[in-house]
């Protein structure tokens, strides 16, 4: 089992948009996933059409009121959800005190989805607990960006955030960057891949994501994009996304 | 559309910093227990300590991690190392020191002088704004990202004093080696604080790749001290490279800025 966490402190990337297309592609692909929505927003549930909003998740797991999987729902073969349930944006304070504040997320997920091939969390666009959180239990950190430049000013941030944790934690985090909303057409998108190619010249997972609008349509419908409009060209760009993520391929040749 | 000769669209790379990180992770790396994992960490180090925000939690982490003897014996370490500190970012920090020490005129004794806008306490912020790890983001950063920067301060200079500018294989002046940099900077007329972290940058670079830098100062018609000690630094920096910085043509208002700091003799500028 492999825990990835979906970052990026900057909103408006396409966290969410990534984490429920390219997972509900790995379970088409027959893997089995869990995800895990982390923004309290929870807008991961609605856009695999969990709209009701005051069932627990993870909330109440980090809470030990329940146990992490009694809060799954299955949405779709092979994938399942765990979402956020409305206490997470209070979490923090909710907490006891003499809990250890890192460990939360990972003392709720204890050893529930040993059979999952993957469990994804979407994180929210912010720093803090809960990013902490989701990285000290993270093996994998999956970096949606876009080509403009504050999403560029937003990976140096999160790569510098990434870093301290990797230096408190002794260990590296396998990271995977995803272009996403990309606009072929724009000169200043392509400058910012090539300087992310430049930084990060095997971590680029190979396949880009364009912009299209059938991908901000499909949530207001509960569903992915395989679902809303299988056979379009996002929907192909998630597939193969799917595949890059689990045979490592990347941009400038193979890992 | 405003982009340079160059048509290029992105004023500076956010990221130029991580190759300079990656130097420094690979002798870091010897260091790391390749085994260790989140697994490691003891679950009650995170105590009943009240944990505001990320800064708060990330501290508690690197203090699990090293022992605060460990991280004192680190820096220490580090700090008997400082002849060979090479990086604009510690001299900027050494400056803030020395400038104090050495009886600079302080906000009062500055006046109204509208050369010299910032007091030396903005001058130093300016220079925590600077810290690479922030990739150069400066003024406009956001409260999270400035806080960031304080809060990674023991970290940043355990890791900027082992930087070593000079060595040619850096991955990030390699990533730099399509463009050209011009071994002349020019200073723009008005030298504040919100452009130094883009001078830094320049400077950085320029540095890593020429023995001898020329800075045009002829235009000049205001600067403050965040830009006077980012100078000092260079010229340090370089000092300890075996390089040389001249800045040449200095405006009258330069002067007097550096005058007024008392940092003629170091920025080798007569009047």
């Amino acid at each position: 089992m492999k825990i990835v966490a979906v970052i990026n402190q900057k909103g408006g990337v396409g966290k969410t948009t990534t984490t429920a297309n390219l997972c509900h592609a790995l379970a088409e692909a027959g893997n089995k996933v869990t995800v895990i929505d982390f923004d309290p927003q929870g807008q991961l549930a609605i856009s695999l059409g969990v709209i009701a909003q005051d069932i627990g998740g993870i909330d109440d797991a980090m809470l030990e009121k329940k146990t992490a999987l009694q809060q799954v729902i299955r949405v779709r073969n092979n994938l399942a959800l765990l979402p956020a349930g409305p206490r997470l944006k209070d979490i923090e304070q909710l907490l006891a005190n003499d809990r250890p504040k890192g460990l939360v997320l990972k003392t709720a997920l204890g050893h529930y989805f040993a059979d999952q091939d993957f469990v994804f969390i979407d994180c929210p666009p912010s720093s803090g607990f809960l990013i902490a959180n989701a990285l000290v239990v993270a093996d994998q950190v999956l970096v949606p960006m876009t080509g403009d430049f504050l999403s560029l000013q937003g990976l140096s941030h999160l790569m510098a955030t990434i870093k301290r944790f990797e230096k408190a934690l002794k260990r590296k985090y396998k990271l995977a960057i995803v272009i996403s909303r990309f606009s072929t057409t724009r000169r200043m998108a392509r400058q910012v891949l090539n300087i992310v190619l430049t930084h990060f010249p095997q971590q680029v997972l190979a396949t880009i994501i364009r912009e299209a609008s059938a991908l901000a349509e499909c949530p207001s419908f509960g569903q992915t994009i395989l679902e809303y409009s299988p056979n379009s060209r996002p929907a192909s760009d998630f597939r193969d996304l799917a595949q890059d993520f689990l045979k490592d391929r990347v941009m400038y040749g193979s890992k | 559309m405003a982009a340079n000769k160059d048509n290029n669209l992105i004023g500076y790379d956010p990221l130029a910093w991580l190759g300079l990180e990656t130097a420094d992770a690979e002798s870091a790396d010897e260091q790391l227990q390749p085994e260790a994992s989140a697994n490691d960490l003891q679950t009650d180090e995170f105590g009943a300590d009240s944990i505001d925000n990320f800064e708060e939690l990330t501290e508690d982490i690197t203090s699990i991690e090293m022992p605060v003897e460990d991280n004192e014996a680190e820096i220490k370490n580090n700090m008997s190392n400082a002849d060979s500190v090479t990086t604009i970012d510690d001299a900027i920090d050494t400056e803030n020191i020395s400038l104090e020490e050495q009886g600079a005129p302080t906000e009062d004794e500055l006046g109204d002088s509208e050369t010299v806008t910032d007091d030396l306490m903005d001058a130093a912020h300016g220079a925590v704004a600077d810290d690479p790890m922030d990739g150069g983001g400066r003024a406009t950063h956001g409260a999270v990202a400035e806080t960031e920067d304080v809060s990674i301060d023991v970290e940043s200079i355990a890791i900027e004093e082992n930087i070593d500018v000079s060595e040619e294989n850096n991955d990030w002046v390699d990533a730099m080696t399509e463009q050209e940099i011009s071994p002349m900077v020019d200073l723009g007329a008005t030298l504040t604080i919100q452009h130094v972290g883009e001078l830094h940058e320049k400077l950085k670079l320029c540095l890593a790749m020429h023995d001898q830098i020329e800075i045009n100062a002829s235009d000049v018609s205001a600067i403050d001290t965040a830009h006077l000690q980012l100078l000092v630094a260079l010229k340090k920096d370089a000092a300890n490279l075996q390089k040389q910085v001249s800045i040449i043509y200095p405006s009258p208002r330069f002067v007097e800025s550096a005058q007024l700091l008392g940092l003629l003799d170091l920025l080798e500028v007569t009047p």
